[in-house]
């Protein structure tokens, strides 16, 4: 299967036992999903110190399955395929995440595995699947782990991958949020500083909030959330007090006080967008669900 | 292109650019080349090594002194891609680094390349005296191209025969910079004419730098060479727009009439400047605006900097002034309790009027495209109710809903350049009437995008179908000199032109015997219209009138400003096809709309956040153009006038939305939160 | 390495580094027109093609992808019925496109068309999301994307 004219070995396995055998034994290998990703973080001359290990060739990897439970999709879909699955399998959140990456023709290519593995900086749908509580298969020669999306990077951002390791699914648990939000703003790549994102999901009941999750992403290596915050708004009545709501900003503010990776107009974002939607809470139909 | 020289392989050319800012060079070593490949630096020149551009020229490769860091030192050409740019790579440069960088916010006497100024009546005098004063300081940002999709040249040099190929607005300025490179008598260049959208106005000089490189090269090797813009050379090829900055003092008396205007505008060109004169002018002109003021002073200095040349950027940067005019009258009708539309209405010149220059202005009816844009949009009604909103506003900007907004602009734009050309530098073309009825055009500007309108008039003059009338291709050779195709001069002159050649072919019709060809020239009108020296009289060919109200939203969570809805009101004289001009004004406010309020540290706009043309928001915003033909003769341009006028109008529709007043184009998000927090 | 792909029908085979964007094979070895790198970041879509029947960046495809696939230009789909159908609607509106964006506009217009049969104003935005072409109005592409989804549903299905 492999090729070496140019002095760089290009793998093509066409299953994953032939996948986890070859990263088994070519440890020290590049993973090739849609491409998107490394491709453009490259000069106009792409160039790669790695052997590649190519993985448009395995099926097994794009399928996408339904249960009762969640929803599992293979590392491998491209994103254009996971979109249409349709708006009442797939949760708002996760289709308004993937839906804001890139022009349909990337999306043809990109898959949700490469955004979730990059490893420079997170991508749209890792604060979103967080948040959902996603978990991953992780597998190597000879085994398997499902790990929580979670632990895939440490805070500092290091990745829990090994080097013969590879993420084949990823299962999403199908749970009634019954208010879900994403928005993303800015280019995550090429202007940091001002780009952001922002996954709300929400359950509640008899007009009180009963679970609350948010995180800030697309800001580099990591996400901001706060349990603080999350906790502090659990079993509040949804027309929140505005004590209650400056409350709630302040559990938010020392959270980014804590991490220091977002720019001042990050955080300026982050609060207007607390405050909007603590606000829009009174009249919640305007989320969409 | 390649594929038009079969049998012949083309080779590839790549540029060679300095990587510091400033100082010497002093030696450039080219590794071994292999057989078939070639470099040059400017001693391998056998012409002149520069590029001229109206009055003012630069280097094409640098012979001592660096100036910007992206500046071409040499180009190296050969069969294969790969190895021409790994010997680019491979070539050694020697400088001697000169780390005293030439700045623009604090500049000295030596950089200033050019200064004009303009002065009428006696503004000190009155400034002492006012009854009040305001005081404004408008900031324009230079802006790099979006893209640039100028796609390199090919020279095919031999026999002493040079043959260029490639976009240009300008074949004949080209044709001239080739042969004074090569020392070729003009008659031995032939640049043959293809069809280009100008986009940003890259195409009207750097094609030529990249010709002539490719001509030397070409004439070195014996081969065609085709010399495409490389990642590295992209300070040489992309074009960016000049950085302005205009402080405005203004007297005011009880009434919040304008006594008197002192402006200082300081314009960022970058290392180079091309166009100097007319740019100065033009902003000049634009700053001025159109309302009397009866004592004036204003000053315009262009500056060198240490960065990549900025000139030329749809137009010549006319819209900067324009924008602190409109902007600062706008701020001195609210400091007077007056809507902007009132206070434009008791200022503006009636039927009879002048442009602050003396020129005077026939059928003026600047009131009127006033009162129906006013009327069309409802301003006057929203004007009020969005300050009502304001200042009952208790929190800051932020909570419920969005915040609104709405801003009214007027101005002109002018057609054609306000310079004097040399006497080989008019505007010609031709027009033939065939004995089968058919009409040609021949015009060396036939790539512009102005063709269809150019049809439509010989069309509508000579009575026959405007799919009767071709255009003719060709190149320098065969087609007359069509002056450069940018400061809308395609739809303004040379319509004009095709109007006077069908005439003339009208009345010889059935006295002569056919084929009729009619051959018709335009010259800057003489100083009894416009002297450029003492900056008086009418400057332009002709001037297109418009108005534009904008109604925007803040979106309190991004600080995005989203456009509601825009109302545009026009009168450029007469419009052959409607649906043409609709079309492109829509398409020009939808790019100014991007261009105001996108990032601007971002040489591609980003997917993201929105695509040039493509606004943010998932719909496009409502958009009103009217129409006014009041002046039935000449056609202008008019594609620069929402340029002109959107800016100032969409600033101040959200200095009204946050009662904090905005300055600076572009308009981002990041400008936006440092505003407000600094109030 | 040596890779071989279907190019407008044809079978090519060419050697090359094996990380070299597929964009400048097209350009370079197969002395493709159509194809134009203006970004090299899959934004501007000068470079688009139809890569295994979608459009795709071709800036972003390494040789190595490239092998055994079936790729479609401008040059090649202008052979086909849609384009012809997508001209028709353009030379309606009056518009020209400049070289560098003929491909990439055409080709996204048909991946538009060959996912909805109607489609509305927000798809039509999504697919061009990121556009840097400054000089054509985006109103007259939906209008041609939408003419041509008619031309389509009337030959496909006889009705409007
Ligand atoms: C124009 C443009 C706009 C974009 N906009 C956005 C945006 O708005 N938001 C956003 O989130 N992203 C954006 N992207 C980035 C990117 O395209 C997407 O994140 C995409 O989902 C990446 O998927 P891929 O398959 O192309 O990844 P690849 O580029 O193939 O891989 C990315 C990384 O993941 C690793 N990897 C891939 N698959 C696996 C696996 N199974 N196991 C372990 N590691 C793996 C790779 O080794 C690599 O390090 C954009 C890209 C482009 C070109
Ligand atoms: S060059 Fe490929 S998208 Fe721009
Ligand atoms: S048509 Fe190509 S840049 Fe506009």
């Amino acid at each position: 299967m492999a090729e070496n004219r140019t002095g760089r070995n290009i793998f093509a396995p066409k299953s994953v036992s032939e996948l986890l055998s070859i990263k088994q034994q070519h440890p020290d290998t590049l993973l090739w999903a849609g491409g998107t990703a490394l491709m453009r973080q490259q000069n106009i001359h792409p160039s790669f110190s790695k052997d590649i290990i190519q993985l448009s060739g395995i099926r097994e990897l794009k399928k996408i399955r339904r249960t009762e439970r969640y929803l599992e999709i293979g590392a491998c879909v491209p994103i254009k395929k996971i979109l249409n699955v349709g708006q009442h399998v797939l949760p708002f959140a996760l289709s308004e995440a993937l839906r804001s990456i890139a022009p349909p023709h990337i999306r043809n290519r990109a898959t949700l595995g490469g955004n979730l593995c990059c490893r420079s900086r997170r991508l749209n749908t890792y604060s979103v699947l967080i948040l959902m509580d996603a978990i991953l298969e992780i597998r190597k020669s000879g085994k398997s782990r499902w790990v929580g999306l979670n632990r895939l990077f440490t805070r500092k951002g290091k990745d829990s991958i090994q080097d013969n390791e590879v993420v084949t699914r990823i299962r999403i648990p199908l749970n009634v949020w019954n208010l879900q939000y994403f928005t993303a703003v800015g280019d995550p790549f090429y202007d940091p500083f001002n780009a952001i994102s922002f996954s709300l999901l929400m359950e509640t009941h008899k007009g009180l909030i009963s679970q609350v999750r948010f995180a800030v992403g697309n800001i580099g290596k990591t996400i901001v959330r706060s349990i603080d915050f999350e906790s502090y708004l659990t079993e509040k009545k949804l027309k929140l007090r505005p004590k209650e709501i400056d409350n709630a900003v302040e559990y938010f503010k020392k959270a980014m006080e804590q991490t220091e990776v977002l720019t001042s107009f990050q955080k300026e974002r982050t609060i207007r967008f607390i405050l909007w939607f603590l606000h829009e809470l009174r009249d919640y139909n305007l989320f969409t669900e | 292109m390649a594929r038009d020289y079969p049998g012949t392989k083309v080779l590839d050319a790549y540029i060679i650019a300095s990587t510091i800012p400033r100082g010497k060079l002093q030696s450039i070593q080219f590794p071994l080349l292999p057989e078939g490949y070639y470099g040059i630096t400017y001693k391998d020149i056998p012409g002149r090594n520069t590029l001229t551009a109206f009055k003012d020229s630069r280097p094409l490769l640098c012979e001592n002194i660096i100036s910007y860091k992206g500046e071409p030192l040499a180009v190296i050409c050969g069969p294969d891609k790969q190895t021409v740019l790994s010997l680019c790579r491979q070539t050694r440069v020697e400088y001697e680094t000169d780390y005293s960088l030439l700045g623009f916010n604090k500049y000295t006497e030596d950089q200033i390349a050019a200064e004009k100024s303009f002065t009428k009546g006696n503004v000190d005098k009155i400034l002492g005296g006012a009854y009040q004063t305001v005081e404004g300081k408008y900031h324009v940002h230079s802006q790099p191209a979006g893209f640039s999709s100028f796609q390199g040249v090919i020279a095919a040099v031999s026999k002493g025969i040079a043959t260029i190929q490639g976009e240009t607005q300008w074949p004949f300025q080209l044709r001239r910079c080739v042969a004074a490179v090569c020392n070729f008598p003009l008659k031995n260049v032939r640049v043959k004419i293809g069809k280009f959208n100008p986009t940003y106005d890259e195409k009207l000089v750097i094609p030529s730098l990249y010709a002539s490189l490719a001509a030397v090269l070409s004439l070195k090797a014996g081969k065609p060479v085709s010399l495409i813009p490389g990642e590295e050379d992209h300070a040489v090829y992309a074009v960016q727009r000049p950085e302005v900055m205009i402080t405005r003092l203004s007297a005011v008396d009880e009434k919040g009439k304008v006594l008197a205007e002192k402006a200082v505008i300081e314009v960022n060109m970058g290392a180079y400047p091309l166009f100097t004169d007319e740019l100065l002018s033009q902003i000049l002109i634009g700053a001025a605006g159109s309302y009397i003021i009866p004592n004036m002073k204003i000053t315009c200095r262009g500056i060198i900097t240490s960065e990549p040349p900025m000139n030329a950027f749809k137009g010549l940067s006319f819209s900067a002034g324009t924008f602190s005019v409109e902007t600062h009258f706008s701020r001195i009708a609210e400091l007077y309790g007056k809507t902007p539309g009132q206070w434009r209405l008791s200022f503006l010149p009636g039927k009879k009027a002048y442009l602050p220059t003396g020129g005077i202005l026939k059928d003026f009816h600047g009131k009127t495209l006033l009162q129906k844009v006013l009327d069309n949009s409802d301003f006057n009604r929203k004007y009020a109710a969005y300050e009502l909103l304001r200042k009952n506003r208790k929190q800051g900007p932020i909570g419920k809903g969005n915040i609104r907004g709405i801003g009214l602009s007027f101005g002109f734009t002018g057609n054609g350049p306000t310079i004097k050309r040399e006497k080989n530098e008019t505007y010609s073309i031709k027009v033939r009437l065939d004995r089968d009825d058919t009409v040609t055009i021949l015009s060396s500007a036939y790539g512009s995008q102005s063709t269809a309108i150019w049809k439509e008039t010989a069309a509508a003059i000579l009575g026959t179908d405007p799919s009767s009338v071709i255009v003719q291709q060709g190149d320098t050779s065969n087609l007359p000199n069509s002056g450069p195709a940018f400061l809308s001069s395609g739809i303004s002159i040379i319509t004009s032109l095709v109007e006077k050649c069908c005439i003339e072919i009208k009345k010889q019709r059935f006295h002569h015997a056919l084929p009729i060809v009619v051959k018709r020239s335009y010259r800057m009108p003489g100083t009894r219209r416009w002297d450029p020296e003492k900056f008086k009289g009418l400057p332009f060919h002709s001037l297109s009138w418009g108005a534009a109200i904008a109604e925007i939203e803040i979106d309190p969570v991004f600080l995005r400003v989203l456009v509601r809805g825009i109302w545009l009101i026009i009168d450029s004289g007469k419009i052959y096809n409607k649906k043409i001009a609709v079309d492109a004004l829509e398409t020009s406010i939808l790019e100014t709309l991007t261009e105001t309020l996108i990032k601007d540290d971002l040489t591609l706009p980003s997917t993201f956040d929105t695509g040039f043309n493509v606004p943010l928001e998932r719909h496009l915003p409502l958009i009103s153009i009217e129409i006014e033909e009041t002046r039935k003769n000449t056609p202008g341009g008019i594609s620069g006038i929402p340029g002109s006028l959107l800016p100032s109008a969409i600033i101040s529709a959200v200095t009204q939305a946050t009662g904090i007043y905005f300055d600076t184009l572009p308009l981002t998000p990041e400008v936006l939160h440092t505003h407000m927090e600094g109030k | 390495m040596k890779i071989n792909f279907s190019l407008n029908g044809r079978n090519v085979d060419v050697e090359t580094p094996s990380e070299t964007r597929l964009s400048d094979i097209l350009k370079d070895n197969a002395k493709i027109g159509s194809v134009h790198t203006a970004c090299n970041k899959g934004e501007c879509r000068s470079c688009t093609i139809l890569f295994n029947g979608d459009a795709a960046a071709s800036c972003l495809i390494p040789a190595f992808e490239a092998r055994s696939s079936e790729i479609v230009t401008l040059e090649g789909f202008s052979k086909t019925d849609d384009y012809h159908d997508i001209m028709q609607a353009f030379e309606e509106t009056g518009t020209t496109l400049c070289d560098l964006c003929r491909g990439g506009t055409i080709l996204t217009i048909y991946s538009i068309l060959e996912r909805f049969a109607e489609p509305d104003e927000g798809q039509i935005l999504d697919a061009f999301r990121g556009s840097i072409c400054p000089c054509t109005n985006i109103r007259i592409i939906i209008q041609v994307v939408k003419k041509t989804a008619l031309y389509r549903r009337r030959k496909r299905f006889g009705r409007k």
